[in-house]
């Protein structure tokens, strides 16, 4: 009946501290609303947002046009000829470049057609003489090298420039491939009398098809900024709950209510595992919110919509086992601290370091080795690994249960030390 | 008459503290007395009341309520006796009528008997009109006097009162006065501290001055006066045994 009692007690507190609720219930909300929208350019496909790449073609012939052709098709890039209504030129790429108005310019040299059928050209005649074909050339050739420039904005990112010039690197090959076989082609055919050209397929014979490592329908998803976002952030907004928890533990101890709970017989703790309850209770209200606005309100912003899984028992024990960890460690803030302003601090800085290492903020697998290492401590990382083999990868009960039981472990530590601490604060 | 509170050999230091809060002190309170336990500020008042109430453990002594040992049954001298704390030991958010119905559910009282003690209380308390008015909208005449009433839900045989009229005023004083008088006529004992003298001299049976941690008079307040010479009036008693020195 006392546990009861102060069930409802809690509940009306609560209820009349709007500004506690809105902390508790809309913060997150618009939270998780944010961060989808801000996070979605980046996790979307390129084909949906294309990298504009200004482009000097100073060759006007083939390979120009071939590597522009190339760059239109990637679907990565939109190639963009002129600046300010002009036609590009080598000294306007530069000046755009630098003041950051692109981030990424490519100049196609004079002549590089030219220079690159004489190099293949040679090149070939000598495969082709070695063979005792065609006519045996005595002197020594010296190759022009073709230099494509790439300019980059200077606050480009290592990792853009990288991909950029891979795929990049890929068309050249590819177009110097081409020329080759053309050659080659033609070469043969004089050697062997043949006037007919031979036709060259281009197709590539090696392609690479991606595809999930799991066959279950939603491990099909793509993950995006919605899919990353939802779990991640209401995970997040359930360990802040140690801010109104612990606030509310030390209000109880500065108004004096907490006082005479002292006196009266056994009622301090029940009124604490109350307290529990009922944060408990709210992170998991927080959490099923935070999920309907991903299902059924980020879409209405163009967001795509979050996918729950099919297996709903291991979600529930997954997110009860969440929300017992959240709470301990609130339980266990306000337990230790005496004034709001400490509980505060140490409260929101060590979610955020939490959060930080468990993989809410970046993923644990672009983390430096010793920072993937450390994530292992977060019970943040616990609760998102958990979750998102319930969400993406379908796991079944018995492969979260590692994470479920780490996370109520957690929650008992914390309750133990927690009570230590107030039967130290007792007896001074 | 029997022994409702029995002190002996009470000491207690604060964890660093270079100074003993209280030191040594022996005292029976007999069952039905109105008893006054006063002393300038850091007398020790206060960290006696905390021993008494199982809210802090002796560093040496023995204290027992109702012949229940608090060192070993705080529990069942926590039933015994009602704790009237010197701050305001309420939740403001909640209304008084849901303040006195959670602590008396803590304490075990059925629904039915609760509801009819905070009526009751309420009423002699003046405070039948503000049943579901906040307690955080409340003046501190109002707060006092709700906090002396979830100390009393549960009946207990003594009662503990830190500085209970503190800043309040003299109508509240006084009411809150005379309920003690009447609690007391009906049996209930009564340990009270107060830094207004005339009101002890008045209310108390007995009294104890203490200081320095040590208790250095006790007896009824004509034993006091008529032991002190020249002396008509406890206040000045007062003054000349804990000296015009200010205290912190």
């Amino acid at each position: 009946m006392r546990f009861l009692v102060t069930i409802k007690k809690e509940c009306l507190i609560l209820l009349r501290d709007k500004a506690g609720l809105a902390i508790l219930f809309v913060m997150p909300l618009l939270l998780i609303t944010i961060m989808s929208l801000i996070q979605d350019a980046p996790f979307k496909d390129y084909k949906e947002n294309k990298i504009p790449i200004v482009y000097v073609d100073n060759d006007k012939d083939s390979l120009g046009s071939i590597i522009k052709k190339g760059l239109i098709n990637s679907g990565i890039f939109s190639v963009i000829t002129e600046i300010n209504e002009e036609t590009a030129s080598d000294e306007s790429i530069k000046q755009a470049v630098a003041k950051g108005d692109f981030r990424l310019g490519i100049i196609i040299p004079e002549g590089a057609t030219n220079t690159m059928n004489k190099n293949v050209e040679n090149r070939v005649g000598k495969m082709l003489a070695g063979f005792g074909m065609g006519k045996k050339d005595s002197t020594v050739f010296q190759p022009d090298s073709i230099q494509l420039i790439i300019l980059f904005d200077p606050a480009a990112k290592i990792a853009f420039r990288s991909s950029v010039s891979s795929a990049l690197d890929k068309f050249i090959t590819r177009t110097e491939m081409e020329t080759m076989l053309r050659i080659f082609s033609q070469k043969l055919g004089e050697a062997s009398g043949i006037k007919q050209e031979a036709s060259i397929e281009s197709r590539p014979l090696i392609t690479l098809k991606e595809i999930q490592a799991n066959d279950s329908k939603v491990a099909e998803l793509l993950t995006n900024s919605v899919q990353h976002n939802v779990p991640a952030w209401a995970i997040f907004a359930m360990f802040y709950i140690v801010i109104p928890l612990a606030s509310s533990m030390i209000k109880e101890r500065e108004e004096g209510s907490a006082l005479r709970l002292l006196l009266i017989p056994g009622s301090y703790m029940t009124s604490l595992y109350g307290k529990i309850f009922i944060y408990t209770a709210v992170c998991l209200i927080q959490f099923f919110l935070m999920m309907l606005v991903g299902i059924y309100f980020l879409p209405l912003l163009g967001l795509p919509a979050f996918e729950i899984g099919t297996n709903f028992i291991a979600l529930m024990l997954m997110v009860i086992a969440c929300a017992l960890a959240a709470t301990g460690y609130g339980f266990m803030v306000g337990s230790i601290f005496n004034s709001h302003h400490q509980a505060m601090v140490f409260g929101s800085v060590s979610v955020v370091i939490l959060a930080a290492i468990g993989g809410v903020l970046v993923p644990v697998y672009v983390m430096p080795g010793i920072m993937q290492s450390i994530s292992i401590i977060s019970p943040l990382n616990w609760s998102l690994n958990g979750l998102n083999n319930v969400f993406l990868r379908q796991t079944n009960l018995s492969e979260i249960l590692p994470d479920i039981l780490r996370l109520t472990g957690f929650f008992v530590l914390m309750i133990l030390l927690s009570v230590k601490f107030n039967q130290m604060k007792k007896y001074k | 008459m029997s022994i409702a509170i029995s002190i002996e050999n009470l000491v207690h230091r604060y964890k660093d503290a270079e100074q003993v809060a209280v030191n040594d002190i022996t005292l029976e309170i007999k069952e039905g007395e109105i008893f006054g336990l006063l002393g300038p500020n850091g007398a020790g008042k206060t960290t006696t009341i905390s021993i008494l109430s199982s809210l802090i453990k002796p560093t040496q002594g023995k204290v027992s309520i109702h012949g229940f040992d608090l060192a070993q049954q705080s529990d069942e001298s926590k039933k015994v006796i009602g704790v009237v704390p010197q701050e305001i030991a309420l939740y403001p958010t909640l209304t008084s009528k849901e303040n006195l119905d959670f602590f008396g559910s803590m304490y075990g009282i059925q629904k039915n008997n609760l509801k009819e003690k905070i009526n009751h209380y309420l009423h002699i308390f003046g405070l039948e009109n503000t049943g579901n008015k906040r307690v955080e909208q409340f003046s501190g005449g109002m707060k006092r006097r709700l906090n002396l009433i979830a100390s009393l839900l549960h009946d207990p045989k003594v009662l503990i009162l830190d500085e209970p009229t503190a800043s309040v005023d003299v109508q509240s004083r006084n009411m809150i006065i005379e309920f003690l008088r009447e609690l007391n006529k009906k049996g209930t004992t009564i340990l009270y501290t107060s830094h207004y003298l005339e009101e002890a001299e008045n209310l108390c049976t007995k009294i104890a001055i203490i200081d320095d941690g040590k208790i250095i008079i006790q007896g009824s307040p004509q034993q006091i006066i008529g032991s002190q010479p020249g002396f008509d009036n406890l206040e000045n008693i007062f003054l000349r045994l804990t000296g015009k020195k200010l205290r912190d």
